[in-house]
């Protein structure tokens, strides 16, 4: 069951992965408001109204509560909280469920069915999930399904998020998050915060830190003056763009280390070249907690310097004595303050079988396995606990002013802000300009046609795009990719966060379309 | 999900099955006299359209065969072009993923090895053999040459009895083959390639149904010559050479074994097929030529053929091949266990057996055993089988024979070995035991029958009927100095027997055991090269001119087969089953021939096999 | 898959020497555990192995034919011989075929090819003495098809063995490129041609991966020789599939990528690892030097490094003096490595002294 995600553009060789379990007769569910690729080989297509995961997941459940589909054994030896989550699920019985997500019903009760019946079932979701004010509701409730159907801890299983940039699970990993440390080891925890003080020798800060969709607010509203960007481009990637370049304009100091010149380190007050992946040793962590090797393959010609040296550089200079290290060494030393890690180094990676096939995390003995498939007999809190998820509708619903719902996300021939992809000749010729997808219907009672050029604006700003006309989107939706500078959807977008992870609500907000 | 069609993959499929079977017909009507070898490169070059272009010998490798191979037919080969071909049709045979490819390359290897004589014809002397031509079809592939188009002609301008005459110029039997014969000549007519071959045995028939050969006067003989030509065999080979020396001046004398002539078709081919009265015809007419004398109950022995050769100038001897072979399997010398030979024999003699209530195992698969099967209906036996090792479409009997005798109620026990024959105390016949078998390896063209690891079977039989086959009596000859092969008299093409000036052989016993017609034709040429031998070129007078052609009419026509009695009234006696066409039907039959012998070939030089 | 421990191994012999192997196994697997190596062409592990080279034809004793050693399962008691004169000779003539079809004779010979010497038919042609092709080749050149921006299609350098159409069927599953023109004309109908916008091609290169020959190519093939250049496995900084691969490096530059097998992406690659992972690495706007905002024209001019960093701790220093360590914020780019985002982490922690440190994988 694919939720929110096109693997096919997104993640293309998951996407090939994909196509080659359907044709080898893996049953496919597409859970997505738009018609994409691997829609045509779906058993199912649920083409929900943007945002109600939640309401689909929980009709899901009904369904299956009701038609006696519960894995009971799993429920009763390896989970909690189930008849808490009854109760919830309970409140929306499959037509209910279906109206609030605009499907058939009966595709609904076909989805739970056929994801229960199955002997194993995978749910792969992507960012369609987590980038919306209900995003964590959102994850909780398919994590509730699988608990539920016992789809959990065996090979084909699962709830698999499809991370959206290639080292989102390793910096999720590293600690770089205001709450946890490495390893995910909570800040809050005295204990961990007595380990990593004894280790790096100071103190680490006891109050726990701002979220990065946290930080340029408060940096507006002036309780954060200094900001150190690294590789980021808030002002093309952030929602909100205005607000962006207001709270970068706030700030006191602003250093940025990047690739490139790039709309953020215009703001900058200093700017700190930094090197590539192909000019560095180190490690990514896949979305499978696939930790593989980074080699150097080249030293670009120019003053440019290794992060970790800057970083070190700067740490001495304010005051922190930090040793130069290798990447290996650094792999070394977080290994040692990290238990999931604790067993790998450069050393073991760079030697086979981990040369081929990496190491998948929690590995945490230097001569014991990895781990391919987590949660095996035991969750790794322990018993699984399903949540409370009543359906929220997002933070921003069309109306009159602003009829159309806009969705944005990614195309195959373009990645992020195109900082990597936007310097390769060729890939212009393929996706080289911004669009909105409108649906014919709407596109004939506006009187645009395919290819129109239409001024697509928000309560936040206005862009100016060509218009695709089709069906690959519903009536009173529409979808923008999210790659451009010309165009920039995030011109658009809201800032509606999710509460708990503090996730923009990129995937809805409401904007109006006139011809240009 | 792709949409399922209940259409071909291929929209073309069922359109190419129509297309196909109207090229099987082109490739099934092969004219006589091509080149083998440029059937070989259209047998290529069609392997070559039928690669699927996976595999890199079937794909390249084919085409460039027959590039090779195209350099051979147009004769511009040297002999290291042969041993391209050669080497490249083993890479292709050995490495070829699947019987497109590898069957193409061992069809080559194999036409190569055939057709080497054709293939040094075209390196050395740039053109093919001498025998290569074209001709007209039917009357090639006739062994005696008839003029088929002239008779069919004849017969649809309503002159039966030109017809009969026109035969018989090159053939004295007409209705004999008009009843049995097994008509080569329709294997490659043209017409086939419209619809299917003409029906010509059936105008023949028709032909001597309503002009009675006897009653067809027949051309005066040859003013005499005073020689003297002994046959031996009365038989269709031996009169037929009675017929033709006797005409051309020569006194003829026929030693006959049996009281009566006609040899196999009497005495092998029982009166349902062929009625003792319609032989007569033939036989009254042959004899009606004068200068031959008939000397019945002759058995030739080593002696008295030595004193042949002294005493004519000539001898030809068509003995046929009229012993049964047997099976050496227990208790094959039982009462009740009969050979084939003897009981037809018999019959044709005129003693009819009585099989009444009797249940009556046939073993063999060939002709004479279904002729000894439906006989034994007719006889009233109670139940008739045939055994026979192989399966029903390997038997040797014509097809058609053998449907008339499974719709007349024989019933075919396929692929069961003859094992050993069950006696009683008395020493008759019981039942024939039987070992089952499986269809196995093709050897010589058949699949060679393969004994089953099962218990044997017990067919109840009160006659053992044994049709395995016939031999030759040649030991009295083979004595006297004439050579035999495989117990088969030796002669060469023209029928002269080595080292024995003035003795000719012909017919089954120089063949084995064939058709009629092939021993008609053999009968003819030993006529024909006696008379040169005795220092003659007689040619033979004949005044029947052809009709001249109607253009053809190219519409697609059905065949007009000839009919017969219903099953279950014909079964009860041994009048003869066929019925012959209707006026209607011989007209229409007539008008499909295309007549070849003057459009295309038939009217270029060389183009017709025909004596004067 | 096979995954029943207790199926019996098999043994056959291969040239004298006696192989156990798993069944299901082929020939050619085994032979290699018995260190024998059979030459292939068209065959390309996982896959294409539909056999149309015939180059691994082996002799099996008993077999009327030959077999192919790299589709057919071993039996036991198989007797097979790889290095017979006649499996030579064949292997050879194979080649010598091929090579006739290859267009030797109407193509621009191997020294114009982009794959010259890493040509997997010239190799073997080399290896097993096939100079000439099998028969004279007509001089007829067909056009090349290159509108694609990475991907070009040579048909006169085709063999028609058909591993792209496997990378397309099988690596892909994207079931675009295939065959054309059946039988003996047999051409692959490769979607680069003018009309390629209009096609379902991802422009993913596996086909290119696949190609033995030259005749599908990433354009910028043409622009190095393999001799030239040297290999570093590395990840793609894409997406989060994280696929392996080699860079190729040509004089400190990057010139190409090659998929590597494993779990991961198993030689598979889309078209932003294959195409645009490495451009940017080198682009001419890439920045140097470090730059600091001139106090005086508020323009950020280029500065040496410690003049950079020294304006950072004044700054950041500055603000950590004036409001507290709180009133400090970093983010860390979640495309940066382990390492980068460990220490980054370290530095606003120990040096700032805050935990506001976060990563852009909300965004």
């Amino acid at each position: 069951m694919l939720v929110g995600s096109n693997p096919e553009e997104a993640h293309p060789v998951l996407g090939m992965q994909v196509r080659a379990a359907v044709e080898r007769g893996c049953r496919l569910i597409v859970v997505d408001p738009r018609e994409i690729g691997l829609s045509k080989r779906a058993d199912v297509q649920l083409r929900v109204r943007p945002g109600t995961n939640v309401a689909l997941a929980n009709g899901m459940l009904n369904v299956i509560l009701r038609d006696g589909l519960v894995n009971k054994e799993f429920v009763d030896e390896r989970t909690e909280g189930f008849e808490q989550m009854r109760a919830v699920a309970e409140q929306y019985p499959p037509e209910k469920a279906a109206a609030i997500c605009n499907i058939p019903e009966r595709d609904l009760v076909a989805a739970a069915h056929l994801y229960a019946q199955a002997d194993r079932a995978a749910i792969l979701y992507c960012l369609g999930v987590a980038e919306h004010s209900t995003g964590t509701d959102g994850v909780m409730s398919l994590s509730n399904l699988a608990m539920a159907t016992g789809h959990l801890g065996r090979r084909g299983c699962g709830v698999n998020p499809i991370r959206g940039q290639n080292n989102v699970q390793g910096a999720c990993d590293m600690g770089g998050s205001p709450d946890v440390l490495p390893g995910y080891q909570k800040v809050a925890n005295p204990d961990v915060r007595a380990k990593f003080s004894a280790a790096w020798g100071v103190d680490i800060p006891e109050k726990p830190g701002m979220k990065s969709t946290e930080v340029l607010p408060a940096a507006i509203r002036g309780d954060i003056h200094g900001l150190f960007i690294f590789g980021e481009d808030p002002v093309r990637t952030d929602p909100d763009t205005a607000e962006v370049e207001q709270a970068l304009e706030a700030l006191d100091f602003l250093v940025v280390d990047e690739l490139f010149l790039t709309d953020t380190a215009k703001f900058a007050d200093v700017v700190l070249p930094g090197r590539s992946y192909a000019e560095k040793e180190g490690t990514f962590t896949n979305t499978e907690r696939r930790v593989q090797r980074v080699r150097r393959a080249v030293t670009a010609e120019g003053d440019m310097r290794l992060d970790t040296d800057i970083f070190t550089d700067v740490m001495n200079r304010m005051g922190y004595p930090q040793p130069r290290l290798t990447s290996a060494q650094l792999m070394d030393e977080m290994a040692s303050l990290t238990p999931s890690y604790g067993g790998m180094s450069h050393t073991r990676l760079d030697a086979q079988p981990a040369f081929e096939h990496g190491l998948q995390w929690p590995c945490p003995k230097a001569d014991g396995p990895d781990t391919p498939v987590m949660h095996v007999g035991k969750f790794a809190r322990g018993l699984g606990l399903f949540a409370e998820t009543p359906y929220r509708p997002s933070g921003e619903l069309p109306d009159e002013e602003y009829p159309f719902v806009m969705m944005t996300g990614r195309i195959l021939y373009q990645y992020n802000a195109r900082a990597m992809t936007g310097r390769t000749h060729g890939l212009d010729e393929m996706g080289g300009e911004s669009f909105i997808e409108v649906n014919t219907q709407d596109a004939e009672r506006l009187g645009i046609a395919d290819g129109e050029r239409v001024r697509v604006s928000s309560r936040r700003g206005q862009v100016e795009v060509a218009a695709r006309v089709s069906r690959r989107t519903n009536p009173g939706e529409t979808w923008m990719p999210l790659h451009y500078r010309e165009g920039n959807c995030n011109v658009l977008t809201s800032d509606f966060l999710d509460p708990v992870a503090k996730v923009p609500e990129y995937k809805v907000c409401a904007v109006k379309i006139e011809k240009a | 999900m792709a949409m399922l069609s209940v259409a071909p993959k291929s929209p073309d499929d069922e359109r190419l099955g129509a297309f196909v079977d109207d090229f099987r017909r082109r490739v099934d009507s092969t004219p006589l006299g091509v080149c083998p070898l440029v059937v070989t490169l259209t047998a290529l070059e069609t392997a070559a359209g039928q690669t699927c272009g996976k595999c890199v010998p079937c794909r390249d490798g084919i085409p460039h065969l027959v590039e090779l191979m195209r350099t051979l037919v147009d004769c511009d080969a040297d002999a290291s072009v042969v041993d391209e071909m050669r080497e490249l049709s083993q890479l292709v045979r050995d490495t070829s993923d699947c019987a497109i490819g590898y069957h193409a390359a061992d069809q080559l290897l194999a036409a190569l090895d055939a057709f080497s004589a054709e293939v040094e014809s075209h390196l050395e002397r740039h053109a093919c053999t001498a025998g290569i031509g074209q001709t007209v079809p039917c009357e090639t592939g006739c062994p005696a040459h008839v003029n088929v188009p002239g008779y069919i002609a004849l017969v649809a301008a309503g002159d039966n009895a030109g017809a009969v005459a026109m035969v018989r110029k090159d053939n004295p039997f007409p209705t004999a083959c008009g009843l049995v014969c097994e008509h080569p000549c329709e294997a490659k007519c043209r017409r086939r390639l419209i619809d299917d071959a003409i029906n010509i045995r059936g105008i023949k028939k028709y032909a001597t149904d309503q002009a009675p050969a006897d009653h067809v006067p027949v051309p005066r003989r040859s003013p005499d010559t005073g020689c003297r030509i002994a046959v031996v065999g009365g038989g269709p080979a031996g009169m037929t050479c009675a017929y033709f020396a006797s005409l051309m001046g020569h006194r003829v004398t026929v030693f006959e074994r049996r009281s009566k002539l006609g040899g196999m078709m009497r005495y092998g081919i029982p009166a349902y097929r062929f009625p003792r009265e319609r032989l007569d015809e033939d036989l009254r007419a042959i004899l009606s030529v004068g200068g031959i004398e008939v000397k019945y109950g002759a058995e030739i022995g080593t002696e008295e053929f030595e004193a042949l050769r002294r005493d004519y100038d000539a001898v030809f001897v068509a003995i046929g091949a009229h012993t049964g072979r047997t099976l050496s399997i227990d208790n094959i010398d039982a009462d009740g266990v009969i050979p084939a030979v003897q009981l037809l024999g018999d019959i044709g003699d005129g003693a009819e057996p009585d099989m009444t209530g009797k249940r009556v195992v046939v073993i063999g698969g060939g002709n004479v055993a279904m002729d000894c099967s439906r006989t034994a209906l007719r006889a009233g036996a109670r139940e008739v089988s045939i055994v026979y090792r192989r399966r029903q479409e390997d038997m040797t009997a014509l097809q058609s024979e053998v449907l008339s005798a499974v719709a007349e109620g024989v019933e075919m026990v396929t692929l069961e070995a003859p094992a050993a024959i069950e006696v009683d105390d008395a020493g008759h016949c019981t039942a024939l035991l039987t070992q089952p078998q499986m269809t196995g390896p093709i050897r010589n063209g058949r699949p060679s029958p393969v004994a089953l690891d099962v218990p044997q079977h017990r067919i109840p039989a009160d006659l053992i009927l044994v049709a395995v086959g016939q031999d030759i009596v040649s030991g009295p000859f083979n004595a006297a100095g004439m050579p035999t092969n495989r117990n088969r008299f030796v002669a060469d093409d023209a029928l002269r027997v080595p080292d024995m000036p003035g003795v000719y052989a012909g017919g089954d016993c120089q063949t084995g055991p064939k058709t009629v017609i092939k021993a008609i034709g053999a009968g003819k040429v030993a006529a024909r090269n006696i008379d040169e031998y005795l220092g003659y070129h007689h040619t033979l007078p004949f005044d029947i001119a052809v009709p001249a052609p109607h253009p053809n009419d190219r519409t697609p026509v059905g065949r007009v087969n000839i009919a017969e009695r219903p099953a279950r009234e014909r079964r009860c006696d041994f009048a003869g089953v066929e019925i012959g066409m209707s006026a209607q039907e011989a007209r229409q039959e007539c008008a499909r021939c295309l007549r070849c012998d003057v459009y295309g070939i038939g009217s270029a030089e060389g183009g017709r096999v025909q004596y004067e | 898959m096979s995954n029943s421990p207790k199926k019996k191994l098999v043994t056959l012999t291969i040239d004298g020497f006696q192989v156990t192997a798993r069944p299901g196994m082929t020939v050619k697997a085994a032979a290699a555990k018995a260190g024998i190596t059979i030459p292939t062409l068209c065959f390309l592990r996982g896959v294409s192995a539909i056999g149309s080279c015939r180059v691994c034809s082996v002799e099996l004793e008993g077999h009327d034919g030959f077999i192919t050693a790299c589709n057919t399962p071993v039996a036991d008691g198989m007797v097979i011989h790889t290095d017979t004169e006649r499996v030579r000779t064949y292997r050879r003539n194979l080649l010598r075929i091929i090579l006739a079809d290859h267009g030797l004779d109407s193509t621009a010979y191997c020294f114009s090819c982009a794959k010259n010497g890493a040509c997997q038919l010239q190799a073997l042609c080399n290896a097993y003495g096939a100079t000439e092709p099998a028969w004279r080749v007509e001089q007829e050149r067909k056009p090349i098809l290159e509108s694609n921006p990475f991907l070009a299609y040579d048909p006169n350098l085709c063999i028609r063995c058909q591993r792209c159409v496997g990378a397309c069927n099988t690596q892909a599953r994207n079931h675009t490129l295939h065959t054309a023109k059946r039988g003996m004309r047999t051409t692959i109908e490769a979607p680069f041609g003018p009309d390629w916008k209009a096609t379902t091609c991802e422009s993913c290169g596996c086909c290119a991966a696949a190609c033995p020959t030259g005749a599908i190519v990433e354009k910028r093939r043409r622009t190095y020789r393999s001799w030239e250049t040297r290999r570093v496995r590395t990840t793609c900084p894409h997406c989060a599939v994280g696929c392996q691969y080699d860079l190729v490096v040509r004089n400190n530059r990057i010139v190409d990528v090659d998929a590597a097998p494993g779990q991961t992406n198993d030689r598979r690659l889309c078209v932003k690892g294959r195409s645009a992972s490495f451009d940017f690495v080198d682009a001419p706007d890439r920045l140097r030097t470090p730059l600091v905002r001139n106090p005086t024209t508020h323009e950020l001019e280029p500065a040496s490094w410690d003049e950079a960093l020294d304006a950072v701790a004044e700054g950041l220093g500055r603000v950590k003096r004036e409001y507290g360590p709180d009133a400090l914020a970093g983010f860390a780019c979640s495309r940066s490595t382990n390492e980068d985002i460990y220490l980054f982490e370290k530095m606003v922690r120990c040096a700032f002294g805050t935990n506001n440190v976060d990563n852009c994988a909300r965004i």
